[in-house]
């Protein structure tokens, strides 16, 4: 039952990011190289960091492909997002995107299923994408 | 076990020397932010793999390998710190010791799953996982040095 919504809500942050990715694709003509190598920063690693915690929540017998499934999103998010600018910012983005990655099924399995801990992760997650909006829309 | 993992040690020695060759021999043409970059990436991937095998190989006590592993991991900071200016020094050694202590906290949870209270299934699956980590990370060091280096020509 859990881990069925935990799906619902894997998908609804990769949806999330998905709508972040289309509007900064529409403006990253105005945005310089400094807010970009920070934005592709905190969303390569905040998508890798939710995605680790709630896979291995939700999988807890597979720890191996887990973690090579989290790191391989980490760093085409983080690549992803730092594409929209330039090629050094998109390295940035890959590296921060890869360490995270390969840290955040520890800390999930670390973390016994305590729903809490998940919460308070997916509130950093959703504050970190509103700081990231309104940033790119005073810039 | 030893065997393969001590020459997929080399490999990823060799890897990060001919790519430190490659890098120094176009050093003239470097910018000061890509410098900063290159600095970050390469020290924090290498010096991760690297603190992984080596504790994967002679993993007995978490404080000594650990300790060895950071060691490893500021110089390599260091090393391509210095690459073109003294500027980004400072960065790729925070990224150097990050590596080195992360790796070696993967290879205690590999070596050892109930520091992170996974299941007790994994206990037979150990050789299995180490295989599996070990070559994804030289994997990973094959894509961040082409990335590096196809950098210079963008």
């Amino acid at each position: 039952m859990i881990s069925q919504l935990i799906g619902y809500l894997l998908y609804g942050n990769m949806l999330l990011m998905f709508v972040t990715y289309l509007f900064l694709y529409r403006i990253r003509k105005l945005i310089g190289f400094q807010l970009g190598m920070n934005m592709s920063m905190i969303a390569g690693g905040f998508l890798a960091i939710v995605t680790g915690v709630i896979l291995i929540y939700q999988y807890p017998f597979h720890f191996a492909i887990v973690t090579i499934v989290t790191t391989v999103i980490g760093f085409t998010v983080g690549a992803l997002f730092g594409a929209l600018f330039d090629y050094q910012t998109m390295l940035t983005g890959y590296a921060t995107g890869l360490m995270m990655g390969i840290m955040s099924p520890m800390v999930g399995a670390a973390a016994k299923n305590s729903m809490l801990f998940l919460y308070f992760i997916e509130i950093i997650f959703i504050l970190s994408i509103i700081m990231m909006l309104s940033s790119s829309r005073t810039s | 076990m030893i065997g393969l993992l001590f020459s997929l040690f080399l490999v990823n020695v060799c890897t990060g020397a001919i790519g430190f060759m490659i890098l120094f021999r176009r050093r003239k043409n470097i910018q000061d932010r890509f410098a900063t970059i290159l600095a970050q990436t390469m020290s924090g991937t290498i010096s991760f793999n690297l603190a992984l095998i080596v504790f994967l190989m002679m993993g007995t006590s978490l404080v000594t390998i650990s300790i060895i592993t950071t060691m490893i991991g500021c110089v390599i900071g260091i090393c391509f710190g210095m690459l073109v200016k003294f500027h980004s020094v400072l960065s790729g050694l925070t990224h150097g010791i990050t590596g080195g202590l992360m790796g070696s906290m993967l290879g205690a949870v590999i070596l050892d799953p109930s520091l992170c209270s996974l299941p007790a299934a994994y206990i037979d699956k150990i050789a299995h996982n180490t295989i599996l980590f070990s070559s994804f990370g030289t994997l990973i060091t094959f894509i961040t040095t082409a990335m590096v280096i196809y950098a210079l020509r963008v």
